[in-house]
């Protein structure tokens, strides 16, 4: 039987009181997996207190080119929280998507509708992301320091440990003052 | 602590480091080459933790011998070292692999939180800090062992063919080294027969849930750590080679 | 809007700066030029774990060791990040690997070469991951989103690569006789391999106006070439050591060191598959991809038993 991996959209949360930002995917076949994949690939160096995964099919994804064609469907389903996540700003190189809040609702596209209403104050939203709380899957607090600490104490992965720009100024100096 | 306490505490720690030294030079062949793309990312984490660990055991050495653990990693010839012998196997395929580090990572397990109440502190500070990694080693090695003993039929064939070859390795990783008794007697370490049995209490049931069968044969007699399999002169001589090249380099 | 008013529009938002996001309009061969470059992009991060790799075992010292085995372990999340990107595009991770390993995909020919001593770790770190950031820093500024957010990733992480080489490269050259030696070599080594890291001159480059266009390339080849060889050569020269090109020169008025001609014929050999490790890179790739094989199946096997309550 052919399988596929699942894809995961990875969210890291920096420290504690900053809002999750989307930084990768990782391909596992469930989200155990994929929570440790994500650690290891994206949580190697300090600035880690949670992650976040979440199979990319339970995401819904637009950008404000696609948002006119948002089509709402009537639905039984009961409602449940939702996570509404968005890219401000058109131009600088590192931000993507993050967290800015909740919304109540019983489908996907319901969801993004109703986040296009209550977040309608946040200027140069450009793309829109919501999920279902219970499609995420994180790390606990007690795991911080199994999880996140380790990268931490690996100071040698960091570039102010090598010592090369006073060395080599001294010896270009020696060498043109000899 | 008296001279001759000293003396055993350095070769305890010298069997510590050089198994986890070992180890994690054994991991780090699979960097580059490991089944998915992540796990060249996990297991390499893995390598650096146990250097991270061998090197954290050499300087306590190194605080009661003055020898520097560069010294005694790469000039100390074969029938100085004292690892287990499991540790210095080829790494095989990624079952064998996995299960040896189970093997090791339950060992951290069941031995470290008495190392943490060590009456010599500065073992007892240092079992603490490492803690943490081991756990996440542990869960490391369990995830790989469930998906592989109930994965496929290949898959729990090659794991009990680790098995079978590792089981009878896996007893002489509980041989003490010389003084080790007088150690336990002054509570730095644990008794090696209690690891040994809170280890097995862990490990048997364990490999049984993921459809192994345990071998029959647990050795009472065991070799001593000083020796060792043809491997490790292959390792050392590949482990040592630039190092021993200029002896006074400052690498 | 016809296609040509959407194209026109895309034009301008690279021209604003602006980033261009998975789901935004794009025109078919902005997709499929960038798909080209991430994943040779990836690839080389993934071949690139060889010829490092294959030291870690010799490593000197306990400190080099770690360097080593976490400098290749970045290079997995390098090629990591770039699938991803590459997957944003509509691509897939299985398919770009597969064309790796059947010889369709090509990856930086530099990986081609062997290290052959110790001192090629210091080299490698210096020139190549030197070489490398400059290309990297200016495609952090792509204007492909995910692209873009994956070179700055990658960039952070390659200043410590090269640090540590450079580093060890200073060492060396102030070491021991044997050191040196070691060092010299190696930079004789892999100096034009580094140099033609840039790709063709500018005016034998075919891709390079286009994608100057679309905001992927900032800074054409034979630019980012000159601020290389001005930065290592001085240095180079103040170590006490040369680079293997009798042929260079400072030139006052132009403020460049002027080097000697490139190899092209060389370059067109290791790029088409001939080059001195050439296959021995892809033999190991498929090697491990093989070995692992049962090992997917395996862990694809349990997810099903897991999705059908049959394990925990």
């Amino acid at each position: 039987m052919a399988y596929e991996d699942t894809k995961f959209e990875v969210f890291k949360q920096d420290k504690e009181d900053r809002p999750h930002e989307a930084v990768g995917t990782v391909h596992a076949p469930d989200e155990e997996i994929a929570l440790q994949h994500a650690r290891d690939v994206f949580a190697r160096r300090p600035d880690c207190h949670n992650l976040w995964v979440i199979a990319e099919k339970d995401i819904l994804k637009r950008t404000i080119q696609e948002i006119d064609q948002l089509i709402v469907n009537d639905s039984d389903a009961p409602e449940q929280t939702y996570l509404v996540c968005v890219k401000t700003g058109k131009r600088r190189a590192m931000t993507y998507v993050k967290h800015i809040g909740e919304v109540t609702a019983n489908s996907h596209e319901a969801a993004l509708k109703e986040a296009l209403h209550k977040f309608n104050h946040k200027k140069n939203v450009y793309v829109w992301w919501v999920f279902p709380q219970t499609a995420v899957t994180q790390n606990d607090d007690e795991d911080i320091d199994i999880l996140f600490t380790p990268g931490l104490q690996k100071a040698y992965r960091q570039p102010n440990q090598y010592h090369t720009v006073m060395p080599m100024r001294r010896i270009v100096h020696e060498e043109e003052t000899a | 602590m008296d001279n001759i306490t000293t003396q055993h505490l350095a070769n305890k720690l010298l069997a510590m480091a050089d198994d986890e030294l070992i180890l994690a030079h054994r991991d780090s062949e699979w960097t580059g080459h490991a089944p998915i793309l992540e796990e060249d990312i996990a297991f390499a984490n893995i390598a650096q933790d146990e250097l991270g660990h061998a090197n954290i055991w050499y300087e306590l050495r190194q605080a009661l011998t003055a020898e520097e653990p560069n010294q005694v990693v790469y000039f100390r010839d074969l029938a100085g070292y004292r690892n287990a012998q499991i540790v210095e196997l080829p790494k095989g395929d990624w079952a064998f692999s996995m299960l040896r580090q189970y093997f090791f990572d339950m060992l951290e397990q069941v031995r470290l939180p008495t190392l943490m109440n060590s009456s010599y502190k500065p073992l007892a500070d240092a079992a603490t800090k490492i803690r943490a990694e081991e756990i996440y080693h542990l869960r490391h090695t369990y995830t790989w062992l469930k998906r592989l003993g109930l994965g496929t039929e290949e898959s729990n064939r090659r794991l009990q063919n680790a098995l079978n070859e590792l089981w009878p390795y896996a007893a002489q990783m509980f041989v003490p080294v010389a003084g080790e008794y007088s150690l336990v007697a002054a509570d730095i370490v644990p008794a090696p027969t209690a690891v040994e049995a809170a280890w097995r209490e862990q490990v048997e049931p364990f490999l049984t849930s993921i459809d192994l069968t345990i071998p029959a044969n647990w050795p009472t007699q065991r070799p001593a750590r000083s020796e060792h399999t043809k491997h490790l002169a292959t390792l050392l001589a590949d482990l040592q080679e630039v190092a021993r090249f200029d002896p006074q380099a400052n690498w | 809007m016809t296609e040509e008013q959407k194209l026109q529009e895309f034009e301008e938002r690279i021209a604003r700066g602006e980033k261009i996001e998975p789901g935004d309009w794009m025109p078919e061969r902005y997709r499929k030029q960038l798909i080209r470059m991430i994943s040779q992009h990836a690839h080389s991060e993934i071949v690139g774990m060889l010829p490092e790799g294959a030291w870690i075992t010799k490593a000197p010292n306990l400190r080099r060791k770690m360097i080593l085995i976490s400098k290749v372990q970045d290079e997995a999340g390098h090629g990591q990040y770039l699938y991803h990107a590459a997957e944003s595009l509509g691509a897939k991770r299985e398919d770009l690997i597969q064309a790796l390993l059947d010889g369709r995909a090509k990856y930086a020919s530099v990986f081609n070469y062997p290290s052959l001593t110790w001192a090629d770790m210091g080299v490698i770190g210096w020139l190549v991951d030197g070489a490398a950031i400059k290309n990297q820093t200016m495609l952090a500024r792509a204007s492909y989103g995910p692209y873009s957010r994956a070179m700055v990733r990658i960039c952070a992480e390659e200043g410590f690569h090269m640090k540590q080489g450079k580093e060890m490269c200073i060492r060396y050259a102030q070491g021991t006789p044997k050191q040196r030696e070691m060092l010299q070599d190696a930079i004789n080594r892999w100096w034009w391999p580094s140099v033609m890291m840039f790709g063709l001159h500018d005016s034998e480059s075919t891709n390079s106006a286009e994608l100057l266009k679309w905001g992927i390339k900032t800074k054409t080849n034979d630019e980012l070439r000159q601020e290389f060889v001005n930065e290592l050569v001085p240095e180079i020269h103040a170590l006490g050591l040369t680079v293997p090109d009798k042929d260079i020169y400072f030139d006052e008025e132009s403020q460049n060191w002027v080097y000697g001609p490139i190899d092209w014929d060389e370059f067109w050999q290791v790029v088409r598959g001939n080059g001195p490790c050439n296959e021995e890179r892809l033999a190991a790739r498929r090697q491990a991809h093989e070995d692992g094989a049962w090992v997917r199946e395996a862990i694809h096997a349990y997810a099903d038993k897991k999705a059908q309550g049959l394990v925990a």
